[in-house]
């Protein structure tokens, strides 16, 4: 089984993003006070990875997840003016 | 028509509404108006006083950051000294200002002295482009229903803004009709917030 992590940035301030809610194929993890999420568990394969937070870009991508860990770092844009 | 367009480009949000404004700015002098773009550095308290000296606006545009009571203009500047606060509201009156920014008609708004003032009551969202549909394109055709609408001439300013309720409604619905989109929730919550805040205050 593989596990899939990464750090959630804001794009332009390049603080990480606590409390940001990543689910990938029904496992959801919640982003630490550091911006980190890890899912655990996920067999091989492609899965979508979507996160949705306030005030900040939706994202959709579809990740290929390796044993034993797959890291995918990724940066949002706010989107309220 | 004297028409005012005014836009910050100072973070990742303001190069979408920047996009926006050149855009809007690009269509009104087509269609032969007499425009004034304030633009970047240029959207500050100082130019936007003198510009407003020189030649009064009809129409004043803003598009980029705002506050309950201020529209900041370019950042880090318009934090010290918004372009438009309640201090120089007295600018406006006379003019039709439309805005394009986060919560300036909770207070500046319904304050104003302008003739018609349109802007929002929440935060005002963007969007971006990507590889599944233009989201920017549909949102820069909403904020630009209500100049276009008024810079034929009509002074109908409830009938702009049902039509620009009615373009986010449009776009709501498309959005629902395509599943296979993966960030059209967001971009329907994003447009409906846009829509059921948006209001205007007419004197």
């Amino acid at each position: 089984m593989a596990i899939l992590t990464g750090k959630i940035i804001d794009a332009e301030t390049k603080a990480p993003l606590a409390f940001i809610n990543v689910a990938v194929d029904g496992k959801i993890d919640i982003t630490d006070k550091n911006g980190v999420y890890v899912i655990e568990d996920l067999p091989e394969g492609e899965y979508f990875l979507r996160i949705r937070a306030p005030f900040y870009e939706p994202y959709t991508d579809l990740v290929y997840v390796r044993e034993p860990k797959t890291v995918k770092n990724i940066s949002l844009r706010t989107t309220h003016l | 028509m004297n028409i005012l367009v005014a836009y910050s480009i100072d973070s990742i949000p303001t190069t979408v509404t920047a996009y926006a404004g050149d855009k809007l700015a690009t269509i009104l002098e087509e269609k032969g108006h007499n425009v004034t773009k304030l633009s970047g550095l240029m959207t500050n308290r100082l130019a936007f006083q003198l510009q407003m000296a020189l030649k009064r606006a009809d129409m004043i545009c803003y598009l980029g950051h705002g506050t309950k009571d201020k529209l900041i203009g370019q950042l880090p500047m318009g934090l010290l000294v918004p372009m438009v606060s309640l201090a120089n509201r007295g600018l406006l009156v006379a003019s039709v200002v439309h805005t394009v920014a986060c919560l300036s008609g909770a207070v500046l708004g319904r304050r104003s002295l302008a003739r018609a003032y349109y802007g929002s009551t929440d935060y005002m969202f963007v969007a971006y482009p990507d590889a599944e549909h233009n989201w920017l394109e549909d949102f820069t055709d909403t904020w630009l229903t209500i100049p276009l609408f008024l810079s034929e001439g009509s002074t109908d300013y409830i009938k702009a803004l049902n039509l620009y309720k009615e373009k986010c409604t449009k776009y709501i619905k498309e959005y629902e009709k395509h599943p296979e989109w993966h960030n059209g929730d967001a971009y329907i919550h994003f447009l409906q917030r846009n829509r059921d805040g948006y209001t205007v205050y007419i004197r």
